[in-house]
């Protein structure tokens, strides 16, 4: 057998070696000087870290456990939700409140409309006038017919024959 | 026949998962000093480790209809402790303390109770200097019996990962014992 490995010293120290290989190891630890010395380096700490045996507090869980758990059952689903609910409930609620201030900002941001200037009569008459494009036959428009007319005048205001 | 032990938890934690409360104390009652130990020699504080344990019951309690008994129950439990302790750890982020009395020294009196008092704090002090992985897998190695097989499924760790640091944790252990020693 070739020399026992610390991972070997282990397992023996903690008893999870199988009967016919402890067997083996335990031959070979009996004739190589080496591996003995190494073995008895682990035992030795073995052994020590046996006596450190915290004295456990004299406490019962029971009570503590029972009441929790029962409390936790008390809050139904949402104690026993899985992760991606809640992952999925923060999403939505970020949702909700950013439509929220966006509509509340956009409502408290608008400017009230400016009242329209009540139009004069004379405005009325232009913009129905344009409306109809009556205003083509005012004069000084390019093509207006008034100036036709006007063309054909004498300065003493005769009309051509 | 007699269930065994193994047998017994797996039916108390189909009996908590169908809603039994009796079942889950009875659980309690099997388990609890068991990982008050594991979560102190982790943790170095007892009141850290009554937390953790009732954490520990608290997560079997709201897992235990989703349980598939692919593993053992023990393995389980200790695989949440592992992970709680951890989490402590982490939010602490320092080394567990020492507690001046928490030891039960059975026999010896006088100079060899003081001589075997010496020893455990040697032990004690060596322990809580190892690396919080190392310590972790000491603990289920040394304590709680188990082998790699049953420390990679409690730790989720790779077995070579275990082996590892068991092999190390080992050495760091003698060589902080024969110095506190000499010292």
């Amino acid at each position: 057998m070739e020399h026992i490995t610390d991972i070997q010293m282990t397992d023996l120290l903690g008893g999870h070696v199988q009967p016919e290989l402890r067997e083996e190891i335990e031959q070979h630890l009996a004739a190589c000087q080496a591996c003995r010395a190494q073995y008895e380096q682990f035992a030795e700490v073995w052994g020590a870290m046996g006596q450190w045996e915290p004295a456990c507090p004299d406490v019962d869980l029971r009570q503590r456990v029972l009441m929790r758990a029962r409390e936790n059952a008390g809050a139904g689903i949402f104690a026993t939700r899985p992760r991606w609910v809640s992952v999925v409930l923060k999403a939505a609620a970020v949702i909700v409140i950013a439509v929220g201030v966006g509509h509340l900002a956009g409502r408290w941001g608008r400017t009230a409309p400016l009242p329209l200037p009540t139009p004069s009569i004379g405005e009325l008459q232009q913009r129905t006038a344009s409306s109809l494009y009556l205003d083509m036959f005012e004069s000084g428009t390019p093509g207006g017919l008034s100036e036709l007319v006007l063309a054909d005048r004498k300065p003493t205001g005769e009309v051509n024959q | 026949m007699k269930p065994d032990s193994a047998e017994i938890d797996a039916n108390l934690v189909a009996a908590v998962g169908a809603g039994d409360m009796h079942a889950l104390g009875e659980l309690v009652k099997r388990h609890q000093r068991g990982i008050l130990l594991f979560a102190y020699r982790t943790l170095g504080r007892w009141d850290l480790a009554e937390d953790v344990a009732q954490d520990v019951f608290l997560r079997v309690h709201r897992s235990a209809a989703r349980y598939k008994p692919t593993a053992k129950v023990t393995t389980w439990i200790y695989r949440i402790a592992v992970n709680l302790s951890f989490d402590v750890l982490r939010s602490r982020k320092r080394r567990p303390v020492r507690l001046a009395d928490d030891t039960s020294l059975a026999a010896p009196a006088g100079r060899d109770l003081i001589e075997a008092r010496e020893r455990i704090d040697m032990v004690q002090q060596a322990v809580a200097d190892l690396p919080d992985r190392q310590r972790v897998v000491i603990n289920l190695h040394r304590y709680k019996g188990m082998s790699h097989k049953d420390i990679t499924d409690s730790t989720g760790w790779s077995q070579s990962a275990v082996e590892s640091l068991l092999v190390r944790a080992y050495a760091n252990l003698r060589q902080s014992l024969s110095e506190l020693k000499e010292s």
